[in-house]
């Protein structure tokens, strides 16, 4: 197999900036999961540990097995949202390896807002659910919530995609076969109560579970009876008289083993069969990859160093290098595991465009999972660019992506703009996970380019309506705050905030990421659906 | 001398007298059982033959069958190594009527010496001190009453055709006479098909000190100084050394001379070992006479230099021994440690089992005769020694590191080794202090664990841990090792993913 | 992560906190660093506070031979062999459990025992005859009996309490 050869000097002053920015970035983002992961009140944890509850952390020490990874979802959901607290938007999810079977795993963090679920509370469990069923993933729901945020009731309860939609995806991954198992560590109230009742197999706890259509609130208002939560469902009730649980368990750790026997007693996963090659390690080190990629994302590298820190040996089958050479298209392994890579080198001309439409097609027909390396500004404008059919050829490749139906991965190492977004498989193309780097970028176009664009408009509306142009503090009094906000919007954490992906994450881990998250897609079919394609615009 | 020597027996004996044999340039035949077709014995030597079943009595014991193949093999001479048929005189006989040379001392020696009765009143005539004692044929309850009365409790009744520990029994006052006395009689008779009995002084403190001899067929008769066998479990020794601490210039010379006239007064030829019991008082007792070598043989060759497999080869093809007994001496102090397979911590029961690895200590002055290696079987049926450790060093003390640091790198796993135990009562201050005696195990080691008692959290020696927080700690680490590289070659057809490999890793 | 581990018969409570660098394990008030290499499939190289420490393994089911200082010690993961939390799996819930009423509509076929009888946990307490089968009801702690509430011939009902225990003070 042919190997990437690094030209990166490590000496270089360039490379050195580069090193000592982007570990300032990791830094941060490692404070951020840290204080999403500890910052809890004082009261709360006093409270939690009160009522013999285990905390969530130690809860997922004990679901999981030892000494194995824990890919968490979305770490930093929510961030910056509602009062800056509802840190992993007050669930902890992740895909991870219980009784030897990858499943995907979540609960409420009841020491924030007592579990209550917020908007984004819901859009994470509607994500892990998606994750679940993309993956065939067993479901483990380990549920200790106070219910839905009722201020916020109105992001929370109708559309589409909010609350109704989880017990509807239940109902579905039920009949898809995926095991879903609850514990019940707290209260299961209205919503929360189907919850529970559409998982396969409930494992109720002593003490504090307690699984109902109303509280005792909601009964004493409406017939005056005093009951408390255990009287009205706690195990007893459900274990023995409802049948509405199924295990009995004496307390949280009780739970999680019998949840881990459930689990070991499910029939095995019979993965998605690829041709895997003995894993090895890259000949470079993924911390280079700090060195690599500027933060500044007009300062341009090549993709290929970071392909190079990424697959197995650095070793890298380049397809079609000498044509369309703004895409960087070719097969390598990682973990083992053989993909196809998909990695700009500047932006999509109609020749990348067709290039990487032949590669991801030929990757789907032979079952190959797809990596996209997002550093992408656009497509190409320009009056002979429209005229050779640049839009046609956008056309096809946004077709090949959305169409193909192998597991495809995305991870955004730099620039994340326009068009290119979704030919490189952004968010709405379904990747089975997407990733951020910390200097990653996101966004319509790049901010200045956007203010640009906004000032050429206005100057021209006051050539026709007879002005004159803006003078230089007018044009800044546009520009500001568009490109603070491009920045704002643009940000990772923002991003990641809002769930448009899956987490932001170190450079240097992009390959067990991307490992662990192809490891997961084959517990489902190598094809989401039957091949085929869209009408492609010749 | 012989072209080729069938080795009638097994184990680590089998494969050290199949070394001696190989330097001399003698082909050497093995025979096993069923249950030994991978055992280390039968793979070293020139051939091989199966001679039965895994019960003794099929094959290892089976006269007929060790004589067809050592005469279907071309085998001049049969080495019987220890146990098994090494001190059946009717064996030995047999060999000579087969034509083939039993490497071992004459039949009828073989019988007088294996008859302790016999033994005993050669050895009075000889003027051999004996432990005081009533021997003879038809012994009633009353004669050994009396005699026990004249020189005074506590006795032992012994089985005439008893040894290695078996059929004897402790009297401790008059009352207890006759039940015991019947009791030996009815397991002797058991045992050995012999119900006769003797009786001899009981010294509680005591010392087992054996002299190695050999003879050639002219009457040549040497010893090769002393071993200490004090230290025993369950009547078997465990750990011996030499010199011993309780022997000094003169005494040796006494006990030497006493060695080879018992040798001579029993017309013994070929290596032999006379055994004497020590009193507290510096008096020493003939106890009986091994006729065959002993398991602890290798301290004497290290500490002389002399091979004695060699030389018992040479005696038997009829050469005259050319050492005397002027050029014989000791350099050095060594320690011979039997490593069974069994466990310390359940009384020193055995632990069959398949070896799933195994390390054995290397370094200056260490001797490992081994039986066994990584994948051998400890068959259930057999003696489960697996090797004799043994050390050479200048002193003592050097000798005693020397062995503890030995047993601290003996690795096994598949079957239990008290190599640890055996580290402990090294390290033991009467062992230090040279206070052997064969009451010792029982004493100063009545129960027994790997950490001794410790507090499991109790802290150990530079900052670290004890010994059990450090097995829980190299669990985890073994843990957090993840799964072993073999050698590039991926150890199952497909690979494990990261799920399996990364450990703990998370974002 | 953490590990209960069983050796010479007492049990080690271990957290383990994995870093980048190294490892860190806490029993009790103590903590070591921990770091390892792998040599070969039965020996590793431990370095713990900054010494090496070499041991060797032997994995099997429900724990581990390790040897460590020359020392033996079979390792036992209470984890693997008893999979459970702080208390035995299957344990029956005692909350509530102690009601003495019939599994199903019956008839009582006789009452060995009075008010004001001590019982031991495990007594029959009440004698029902149902579907042809006979059950009994049995106390489900020892105590003293304050009230019974079936006689001979009755027919009772599930949820029916027929008789109280008052559970012994030390309970």
């Amino acid at each position: 197999m042919d190997v990437i050869e690094t030209r990166i000097d490590t000496r270089s002053k360039t490379y050195q900036a580069n090193y000592k920015e982007m570990t300032a970035l990791v830094e941060e983002l490692n404070r951020e999961l840290d204080i999403a992961l500890n910052q809890r009140s004082e009261k709360a944890l006093a409270r939690h540990k009160e009522t013999g509850k285990i905390p969530a952390a130690k809860k997922l020490d004990l679901l999981l097995d030892r000494n194995t990874p824990f890919l968490e979802i979305a770490p930093l959901a929510a961030r910056g949202l509602y009062d800056g607290k509802i840190h992993k938007a007050g669930l902890v999810c992740g895909i991870g390896v219980v009784a030897g079977r990858e499943c995907m795993v979540a609960m409420n963090d009841a020491t924030i807002k007592g579990g209550a679920m917020y908007p984004m509370s819901v859009k994470k469990t509607l994500r892990c659910q998606t994750i679940a069923m993309e993956n065939r993933l067993p479901f483990i729901n380990l549920m200790d919530s106070s219910g839905a945020f009722l201020p916020m009731q109105s992001e929370i309860f109708p559309d589409l995609d909010d609350g109704g939609r989880v017990f509807f995806n239940q109902a579905r991954m039920s009949k898809m076969g995926i095991p879903q198992i609850v514990g019940v560590m707290g209260l299961c109230t209205a919503g929360g109560a189907y919850g529970v009742a559409m998982c396969d197999e409930i494992v109720h706890v002593k003490g504090h579970g307690a699984i109902f259509l109303g509280g005792p609130p909601l009964v004493k208002a409406a017939t005056g009876d005093e009951v408390s939560a255990d009287e009205l469902g706690g195990p007893m009730v459900h274990c023995r008289d409802s049948g509405v649980s199924d295990y009995f368990a004496q307390d949280d750790a009780h739970a999680i083993s019998i949840i881990r026997q459930i689990v070991g007693n499910l029939p095995e996963a019979e993965k998605s069969r690829v041709t895997m090659q003995p894993p090895k390690d890259p000949l470079y080190d993924p911390k280079e990859l700090y060195g690599i990629v500027s933060p500044d994302l007009s300062k341009p590298f090549d993709i290929r160093e970071v392909i190079a820190r990424v697959v197995d040996g650095s070793e890298f089958l380049e397809f079609k290098s000498l044509y369309g050479p703004s895409l960087v298209t070719g097969w390598a392994h990682i973990h083992g595991y053989p993909v196809g890579i998909l990695a700009n080198n500047g932006i999509l001309f109609s020749e990348s465009a067709q290039k990487g439409t032949q590669f991801i097609q030929l990757c789907d027909k032979r079952r190959i999972p797809l990596v996209f390396i997002q550093n992408i500004n656009g497509f190409i404008v320009g009056k002979a660019y429209e005229k050779g059919g640049i839009t046609k050829d956008g056309h096809k490749m946004v077709n090949a992506v959305a169409n193909c139906s192998v597991p495809k991965f995305t991870m955004v190492v730099g620039a994340s703009f326009g068009a290119g977004n979704y030919a490189m498989c952004g968010r709405a193309y379904s990747p089975r996970m997407l990733w951020m780097w910390p200097n990653a970028q996101i966004g319509v176009m790049g901010g200045a380019q956007a203010a640009d664009v906004l000032i050429t408009i206005t100057n021209d509306q006051r050539g026709r309506m007879g002005q004159d142009p803006m003078t230089e503090e007018e044009m800044a009094f546009i520009r500001e705050p568009v490109v603070a906000n491009a920045l704002k919007e643009g940000n990772p954490y923002y991003s990641t905030s809002q769930l448009w992906d899956d987490g932001i994450i170190d450079p240097a881990k992009t390959r067990d990421v991307l490992g662990l998250g192809i490891s997961a897609a084959l517990n489902g079919p190598l094809h989401s659906e039957p091949y085929g394609y869209g009408v492609f615009r010749m | 001398m012989f072209k080729k020597i069938l080795i009638a027996n097994r184990g680590e004996i089998a494969v050290r007298v199949m070394k001696t044999c190989k330097e001399m340039g003698i082909k050497t035949v093995a025979v096993f059982s069923e249950a030994d077709t991978r055992a280390l014995h039968r793979l070293q030597a020139d051939q091989a033959v199966c001679i039965g079943g895994a019960d003794p009595s099929q094959s290892y014991l089976n006269v007929d069958k060790i004589i067809e193949a050592a005469l279907s093999t071309g085998a001049q001479a049969i080495h019987p190594g220890y146990g098994f048929l090494s001190e059946n005189h009717e064996f030995a006989r047999t060999c000579q009527e087969k034509g083939l040379v039993f490497i071992g001392p004459p039949p009828q020696v073989i019988r007088d010496m294996g008859d302790k009765m016999t033994a005993r009143q050669m050895m009075e005539t000889a003027d051999v001190p004996v432990i005081p004692g009533l021997s003879g044929e038809d012994l009633t309850l009353d004669d050994m009453a009396r005699a026990a009365e004249e020189m005074g409790y506590p006795v032992m009744i012994k089985a005439s055709a008893g040894g290695g520990g078996k059929g004897i029994r402790i009297v401790d006052r008059a009352a207890d006479m006759p039940q015991a006395f019947e009791a030996a009689r009815r397991e002797a008779a058991n045992a050995f098909g012999d119900n006769r009995v003797y009786l001899e002084k009981y010294f509680s403190t005591s010392r087992h000190i054996e002299f190695q001899v050999l003879a050639d067929r002219e009457g040549r008769t040497i010893h090769l100084l002393e071993r200490e066998c004090s230290i025993q479990r369950r009547h078997q020794k465990i750990i011996e050394e030499t010199p011993s601490t309780a022997v000094g210039p003169d005494l040796r010379e006494r006990m030497g001379r006493a060695a080879c006239d018992a040798a001579r007064a029993a017309g013994y030829v070929n290596a032999g070992t006379v055994e004497f019991l020590l009193d507290d008082q510096g008096n020493f007792y003939f106890l009986e006479m091994n006729t065959r070598l002993q398991v602890e043989h290798p301290i004497t060759e290290l500490t002389t230099g002399i091979d004695l497999v060699a030389w018992q080869i040479r005696i038997a093809a009829g050469q005259a021994l050319t050492l005397d007994q002027a050029g014989i001496f000791a350099r050095g102090h060594a320690i011979e440690c039997r490593i069974y397979a069994e466990d310390p911590e359940q009384g020193f029961f055995p632990s069959p089992g398949t070896i799933s690895f195994y390390h054995a200590p290397q370094g200056p002055g260490i001797r490992n005769d081994a039986g066994v290696y990584t994948g051998a079987d400890v068959p259930v049926e057999y003696d489960p020694i697996l090797s004799k450790l043994s050390v050479l060093a200048e002193d003592r003390d050097q000798a005693i590191d020397r062995m503890i640091q030995a047993l601290n790198s003996y690795v096994v796993f598949g079957v239990r080794t008290p190599v640890d135990f055996m580290a402990d009562v090294l390290d033991s201050e009467p062992f230090r202090a040279g206070d052997v005696f064969t009451d010792f195990i029982p004493r100063h080691f009545e129960s027994w664990a790997a950490d001794a008692g410790k507090e499991p959290t109790a802290a150990g020696r530079d900052g670290l841990p004890g010994d059990a927080v450090l097995a829980c700690l190299a669990f985890i680490a073994h843990d957090l090792a993840g799964p072993a590289d073999a050698g590039g070659q991926p150890r199952v057809a497909r690979h494990q993913g990261p799920f399996h490999t990364l450990g703990s890793w998370t974002l | 992560m953490a590990y209960h581990l069983e050796t010479q018969g007492r049990t080690i409570d271990l957290d383990v906190t994995t870093g980048p660098e190294n490892t860190i394990v806490h029993i009790g008030t103590q903590s070591h660093t921990l770091a390892v290499e792998r040599i070969s499939d039965h020996e590793i190289m431990m370095t713990v506070n900054g010494q090496q420490i070499p041991a060797w393994i032997s994995s099997g089911p429900g724990g581990k031979t390790i040897i460590v200082n020359g020392r033996h010690f079979q390792v036992l993961d209470r984890d693997a062999t008893a999979p459970s939390g702080t208390s035995a799996p299957g344990a029956m819930p005692d909350q509530g459990a102690g009601a003495l009423t019939p599994p199903m509509p019956a008839v009582v076929i006789g009452v060995p025992k009075a008010e004001g009888d001590w019982v031991e946990k495990g007594e029959t307490v009440i004698l029902l005859s149902a579907m042809k089968m006979e059950a009994y009801i049995t106390a489900p702690y020892s105590g003293r009996i304050t009230a019974i509430r079936a006689a001979e011939g009755d027919k009772v009902m599930p949820g029916d309490i027929l008789a109280d225990i008052e559970p012994e003070e030390a309970s």
